[in-house]
């Protein structure tokens, strides 16, 4: 890949490819360019069958400007080889694009574009374009971020969403009580999700193409939280004024409810169970809680912490499959890390979702710009 | 010039058969084929370089109906001539 042969090489390959010495190859390259050279030179074109032509073209002289003084020059009329692939090299050049046909776009919204290239993509298992990257990802940052990370869980939320309906007009109490028995599903659904990084990309990109519906589900299931959420406080802090014990807990849920936004519900399940007996419970009450939002924390908001042998071009290998995107995970976690050389162990940083910043490891432009970006930024350190 | 002359030259200069040149000839451009799909350059002293280069998609106007069209990415094999060629048909073709 990418590699440059050289002529001695070459001339490996061709002994190899048809079982003869070095020496009788290496003269027949050898002789083969030289006549070709020779015609050229003599003014001839040279057609190979299965190859391709070589031709000697003018170039006519033109005006230019000097590099180093600024000076305009006059490049004098010269020659070039040009060299035309035959179709049968041509082809077998392009057979990574092959399948690849000219599309006609008929309207000019950008989401045709990105449906038809979907389309493509979907067939092929091509790389998309970074022009095509950078669109979706105007979108997705274009949300808030409640609703973005909530897209994702997406699939896992909508058979949650009459049952929250209706628990909104009830009391409080038992609000809360219909509530639970619907989450568990949601976050046993989440957890497969978790471990299965490239599947979740797969949805978010089919999300993508029924982005309005997306959106609105999305902010559906926003507000609903943030509602139940309100509910949950309330009914909290009403408890609170009986035992002191549990206030201290609902500051701890309510802290976690800032970093982990919408992942509220099985937190707060897991407390409601035990709210009689706090004393003794308490302890038990908080591990649990604990337990389901750090789950949660990595399938909704992606977060992960650096160690002493993790760095952030580990994590990029294993979410993004490539280190040069590690870059994006700095990006991302900007305000914590002051310098992506030295970062404390132990600290927690947000992977952003592979769409937010057009990722895609089989994109080699990607990985250009990933490498570009982390030129620049080990640079201005 | 085309291949039956090329061959017959070369066959001439090298003193082998034809049917052997052209068996060479053969492995040569398989070997082309298979290292350019490889996305590998070939250089060639003195003559140039056969460089494999990824042409991006664009859109475009087709233009007789005057629509607009998504161009696929493809990649094309290019060839850049050597310093050395460039200097000699300067030389031999003065004009």
């Amino acid at each position: 890949m990418n590699k440059k042969i050289t002529f001695p090489e070459l001339i490996d390959l061709v002994s190899q490819s048809n079982g003869t010495t070095k020496k009788t190859s290496e003269s027949f390259v050898k002789e083969f360019f030289a006549a070709i050279e020779q015609a050229l030179e003599d003014g001839e074109t040279v057609k190979i069958r299965r190859f391709g032509v070589f031709k000697v073209s003018k170039v006519e002289a033109r005006k230019s400007v000097h590099v180093g003084t600024g000076e305009e020059i006059e490049i004098p009329e010269h020659s070039k080889i040009t060299f035309t692939p035959d179709k049968e090299l041509a082809d077998a050049v392009n057979a990574a694009f092959a399948d690849f046909d000219t599309v006609e776009i008929d309207d000019s919204t950008p989401s045709e574009v990105i449906e038809a290239l979907e389309d493509i993509s979907a067939d092929e298992q091509l790389p998309i374009s970074a022009p095509i990257a950078a669109i979706t990802e105007e979108e997705t940052i274009a949300e808030e971020p409640e609703a973005q990370s909530e897209e994702i869980t997406e699939p896992a939320m909508p058979p949650e969403i009459p049952a929250e309906l209706m628990a909104q007009d009830e009391e409080p109490e038992a609000a809360v009580a219909t509530v639970m028995p619907m989450t568990e599903p949601e976050s046993q659904a989440e957890e497969p999700a978790e471990y299965n990084y490239d599947d979740e990309e797969e949805e978010d990109n089919e999300q993508k193409g029924s982005f309005g519906k997306g959106f609105f589900w999305g902010l559906i299931t926003g507000i609903i939280v943030t509602a139940l959420l309100l509910l949950a406080i309330l009914w909290f802090s009403g408890f609170g004024v009986a035992t002191s014990t549990t206030d201290n807990e609902d500051d701890e849920a309510q802290v976690e409810n800032v970093a982990v936004t919408d992942s509220v519900e099985p937190e707060f399940s897991a407390a409601e169970a035990k709210p009689a007996d706090t004393a003794t419970k308490q302890p038990e009450a908080a591990k649990e809680e604990a337990k389901p939002a750090s789950d949660n924390s990595i399938s909704l908001v992606k977060t992960d912490t650096v160690g002493r042998t993790r760095f952030l071009t580990t994590m990029a290998r294993e979410y993004y499959g490539d280190l040069n995107f590690w870059v994006y995970i700095y990006e991302e976690n900007k305000s914590i890390i002051s310098d992506p050389n030295h970062i404390e162990a132990g600290t927690v940083v947000i992977i952003p979702p592979a769409s937010k910043y057009g990722i895609d490891k089989n994109d080699p432009e990607s990985v250009a710009k990933a490498k570009a970006k982390s030129a620049e930024i080990l640079g201005t350190k | 010039m085309d291949t039956k002359q090329l061959i017959k030259n070369i066959s001439g200069k090298t003193g082998r058969s034809v049917d052997e040149t052209e068996k060479q000839l053969d492995a040569l451009i398989n070997v082309f084929k298979e290292r350019c799909a490889e996305e590998d350059s070939i250089a060639i002293p003195g003559f140039g370089t056969f460089e494999p280069r990824k042409r991006q998609e664009r859109i475009n106007i087709h233009p007789s109906s005057g629509k607009r069209i998504l161009i696929p990415p493809k990649v094309v094999l290019t060839f850049k001539m050597s310093a050395i060629m460039k200097q000699k048909l300067r030389t031999k073709q003065p004009q």
